[in-house]
């Protein structure tokens, strides 16, 4: 096409941008990715909708429905599942490729709503994984949700709110599916587009100072190449590998076998055999997330080293940064291996 | 974001050294790819989407003894919507889904305390006799006789997906 | 140069892997391992009325007989008795908890008990299970009993364990004053008990309601309700129409199919199978089996039915099991006793009487009558109220004893056959009414197998 005029999409792009942002071994486009999982994530949820109804008498139910009985439906629930398991993986890397980059650098802002989707994410993770309804979500529905009574003073409104009730009953399900849909969904499309459009304010991807630059639709090319290949991926994956469904679960009988947390709680459930519910379930994994959010004000102001892999700069972010990280994929890896 | 790339450019200064046919090749064959991968999902969506697993309504339902009505009489039976009529002759069944839009029909009359004089369509006012035949209004056609029938325990059977003459009656 | 020629061919190929990703799953769809199943391949739902839960089962096992007319598919449906996933079609997950066999005794409670079913009131007769448990078949307090008097641990032949505890229950009706003990332990030999009942706890508890059959022909069976309900063939394949089982594989009951026309065939899977040898305490297979080719009919089954040097009237191989051992004699009637002699109800007089009297019988007048549900449930059975039929000496019907005009006619449970029963009244018998045990009759009625 020797037609110049952009589209629509490509206005979602600056005419142009620098060579290095648009390296894909600058980024590896986790972000850009992880917005695609985003849209799967729509498009798939969108049809699992149809058929999904959220009741103590429905919710496994009709998840087996989807899988078994409507066409195609196990292939969109697949899609859905390792989209949303890719997500946390994806959103997790880009953290980091921000931290070791100097990302946040005058963008402390933008690291904070990044910080919220990733709690989003993880949030609706979980809240996903208990509309299954089936027996492996017993640890979710009882030891997540009662870790919430744990947090002080808020603790028996917060499981409410969670619940639906004084216990996991008839309101639980419909619960979990109004924050999972829609509560949760629409605070990370708000938090995902203002997050975007700081990286436009803030001049794009972080960068050294001065690069070449290049047409957009270098970048274009680059993103549908991406986006083809990580689709592809995705549904072999998907083709390959069902996503779980254990026999239906049932409040009111021990679990057969040791509940086991959903793989990005591990961590946790791993804290939880070493210190009390409100140390290791409520006040490490805020901790946590307070040394984040504290990252670009308290442990490096420097504008220096933007745009520059582990600048020198930015050093002790970096170094408490992976200090917290690998504390994270130790407790999870320990757990997984019990 | 991550929308396909709708314009095929070049890196800088590639023009010149591009053999154009292989690369309008490669582009016409990605297009056409892209267009079927399209949709084969966009129809294995559908199918998804089309799928229906409730049950489908009872095509027959039994409305109890004969006894059980006097003559005349005109009762509405929910399970197949129609009205069991029964008249000196004997029983007849007939739909009270309406043949203009299909909204249930009312009876004029009860035929046991005042005569029934006929049905109309609370919709859009389509008018039948006592037989069902259509008198005016938007309805193109009468409505329809269903069968009635008497099942091994001597219960009366409506079926829905059976239709019968005007003139037929169950002789209990 | 060579990047710029390459440079419309990534996109082209990633393209290329998404459209092979959306043709595999139309494969993946076409090709869902129930389908194979099916010539027509569609899922096939059932809503059972008992439950209300949807059930898949019938997607895969499309064409299985149905278990008993008694138990409708449409009413009873699969999970109630078999457990697992009724609503999903994966081989892995609609089988967890599945129940391959409802009958055995450590899940019977839950699948075929119930106060509505098969563990209701005595009155009712329903109390099929409980009686089933303190039967003589599910405890082997016999053999256990007879065991442990045989090697000194006991001075009597009394019954005091059985291979679980079990108490007795309220509510069995009148036994006629047959002895019964009020509990059984389960059976475990203390460490000093002789070696020999060591052995026998080790080797010889393979014969009972819950023990697992030998793998092999002639004793393929099930455990618990099944082991008798449940036909199995002598090669113990499959024969049935479910398209998930194997034909080849020995182990399988004859059809998915509840029966109490129970031919001797099936009593054979666990009786006049082999020796305990009491000497090692081991289980020693019978040699003779199967019968010579040479043997006609009715000969194999003489044959087959019985281990040699034994002597047995026409009736004792010519019928089968269940026409003269009685439901209460088989099944237990809720009393725990201490060897099948105890708990005997049939004898020869049962039907045939004695010099002075013609066997016990009555009319038929209620409907609700047990001989009519008991006839009711068997195929072969005939029977209605203004019937005469025959009688134990407590009262339990012999629905397939009839009275018609003069003549008394049995019909074989199993096959349909019909017989008239000669009776010892009026006949040239020289018995004596205080000797009814069989051995007396074989002294002039008797066929010894070779």
């Amino acid at each position: 096409m020797g037609d110049s005029r952009a589209s629509f999409f490509e206005h979602l792009h600056p005419a142009t941008i620098p060579a290095r942002s648009a390296a894909f071994t600058y980024t590896f486009g986790l972000g850009g990715i992880s917005v695609l999982l985003v849209l799967v994530l729509l498009v798939t949820g969108v049809l699992l909708m149809f058929f999904y109804e959220p009741s103590l008498a429905r919710a496994y139910s009709s998840v087996a429905a989807i899988t078994y009985e409507a066409p195609y439906g196990w292939f969109v629930r697949n899609l859905h599942y390792w989209a949303g398991q890719w997500l946390v993986v994806t959103a997790t890397l880009h953290m980091a490729r921000v931290v070791f980059t100097g990302g946040y650098k005058r963008r402390r802002l933008n690291w904070l709503i990044g910080l919220g989707l990733l709690v989003l994410v993880i949030l609706l993770d979980f809240t996903g994984l208990v509309l299954r309804w089936d027996a492996d979500v017993s640890w979710a529905l009882l030891v997540g949700t009662n870790l919430l009574r744990e947090v002080p003073l808020l603790g028996e409104t917060l499981y409410r709110l969670a619940v639906g009730g004084e216990t996991v009953g008839a309101a639980t399900p419909v619960r979990f599916y109004g924050w999972h849909i829609a509560g949760l969904t629409i605070a990370l499309l708000f938090l995902g587009v203002w997050h975007i459009w700081r990286v436009r304010r803030d001049g794009g991807i972080s960068h050294a100072a001065r690069t070449p630059r290049l047409s957009r639709r270098a970048l274009v090319r680059t993103e549908g190449l991406a986006t083809l290949v990580v689709l592809t991926m995705l549904g072999v994956v998907s083709l390959l590998w069902d996503a779980p469904l254990a026999p239906p679960a049932d409040l009111n009988t021990p679990a057969a076998h040791e509940s086991a947390a959903p793989w990005f709680f591990l961590g946790v459930q791993e804290a939880l055999r070493f210190a009390s519910p409100l140390l290791a379930g409520v006040i490490a994994p805020l901790l946590v997330l307070g040394v984040l959010a504290a990252l670009p004000y308290a442990l490096d102001r420097s504008a220096e080293g933007e745009g520059h892999w582990f600048n020198a700069a930015g050093r002790r972010a970096q170094i408490v940064f992976a200090a917290a990280l690998l504390l994270v994929i130790a407790l999870t890896v320990r757990g997984a291996l019990r | 974001m991550c929308a396909m790339p709708t314009n095929e450019n070049e890196w800088p200064g590639e023009e010149d050294v591009e053999p154009l046919s292989r690369r309008k090749l490669f582009t016409g064959l990605r297009k056409a790819l892209l267009a079927a991968t399209g949709a084969l999902a966009a129809g294995e969506a559908a199918q998804m989407m089309a799928h229906s697993s409730q049950p489908e309504p009872p095509e027959s339902a039994t409305a109890g003894k004969p006894e059980d009505y006097a003559a005349p009489s005109l009762t509405f039976v929910r399970d197949v919507r129609a009205y069991l009529v029964r008249d000196a002759l004997g029983f007849y069944a007939l739909d009270a889904v309406c043949s203009h839009l299909g909204c249930l029909v009312r009876a004029v009359g009860d035929g046991q305390n005042s005569p029934l004089l006929g049905f109309e369509c609370p919709c859009h006012n389509s008018h039948y006799d006592a037989q069902g035949e259509r008198i005016s209004g938007p309805a193109p056609r009468g409505l329809r006789y269903l069968a009635v029938e008497l099942d091994s325990t001597g219960n009366l059977i409506i079926h829905r997906d059976r239709e019968t003459h005007p003139d037929d009656r169950l002789i209990a | 140069m060579r990047r710029v020629a390459l440079a419309g061919l990534w996109p082209l190929l990633a393209t290329a892997g998404l459209l092979l990703v959306v043709v595999g799953a139309w494969l993946r769809e076409r090709t869902a391992p129930w389908r194979r199943y099916q010539d027509d391949p569609q899922v096939r739902a059932v809503v059972p009325s008992l439950t209300g839960q949807r059930e898949l089962c019938l997607t895969c096992h499309w064409s299985i007989e149905e278990i008993s007319p008694s138990h409708p598919v449409e009413v009873v449906g699969c999970v109630a008795c078999h457990g697992g996933v009724g609503i999903a079609l994966d081989e892995d997950l609609a089988h967890t908890g599945l129940i391959r066999n409802p009958g055995d005794l450590s899940v019977a409670a839950q699948t075929c008990g119930g106060s509505a079913c098969h563990s209701g009131a005595p009155a009712d007769h329903r109390d099929h299970l409980p009686r089933v448990e303190r039967s003589i078949q599910a405890t082997y307090a016999g053999a256990i009993a007879y065991v442990l008097r045989a090697f000194g641990v006991q001075p009597d032949s009394v019954a005091r364990f059985g291979i679980y505890a079990v108490q007795s229950y309220e509510g069995p009706p009148d036994n006629g004053g047959r002895p019964v003990v009020e509990a059984l332990a389960a059976f475990q030999p203390a460490p000093d008990a002789p070696p020999l009942v060591q052995q026998f706890a080790g080797n010889c508890l393979t014969c009972h309601l819950s023990a697992e059959a030998i793998q092999a022909p002639y004793f393929y069976r099930a455990t618990g309700c099944s082991a008798c309900h449940v036909l199995y063939d002598n090669d113990g394949l499959y024969k049935g129409g479910d398209p998930t089982l194997p034909r080849d594989e020995p182990g399988h009951m004859r059809r998915h199919e509840l029966t109490t026309a129970i031919p001797y065939t099936q009593c054979n899977h666990c009786h006049n199978r082999g020796n305990y040898e009491l000497p090692t305490m081991t289980f020693v297979p019978r040699a003779d089996i199967p019968a010579p080719d040479y043997l006609n009919a009715i000969e194999r089954r003489v044959h087959e039915y019985y281990q040699p040097i034994g002597q047995f009237t026409l009736c004792e191989w010519e019928l089968d099991c269940v026409d003269c051992h009685t439901r209460r004699e088989v099944m237990g009637d809720g009393y725990l006793y201490s060897s099948q002699r105890d708990a005997r109800y049939t004898e020869c007089r049962t039907c045939h009487g004695t010099l002075d009297a013609p066997p016990l019988s009555y009319t038929i007048t209620d409907p609700d009558d047990l001989a009519l549900r008991l006839a009711f449930l068997n195929p072969n059975l005939e029977l209605q109220v203004g019937d005469t039929i025959l009688m134990t000496d407590l009262g339990e019907p012999l629905p397939h004893v009839v009275w018609r005009g003069d003549r008394l006619e049995l019909t074989m449970k199993a096959t349909g056959q019909r017989y008239d029963v000669p009776l010892v009244l009026g006949s040239g018998c020289q018995q004596r009414p205080d000797q009814q045990e069989s051995h007396y009759c074989h002294v002039c009625h008797a066929y010894e197998r070779e």
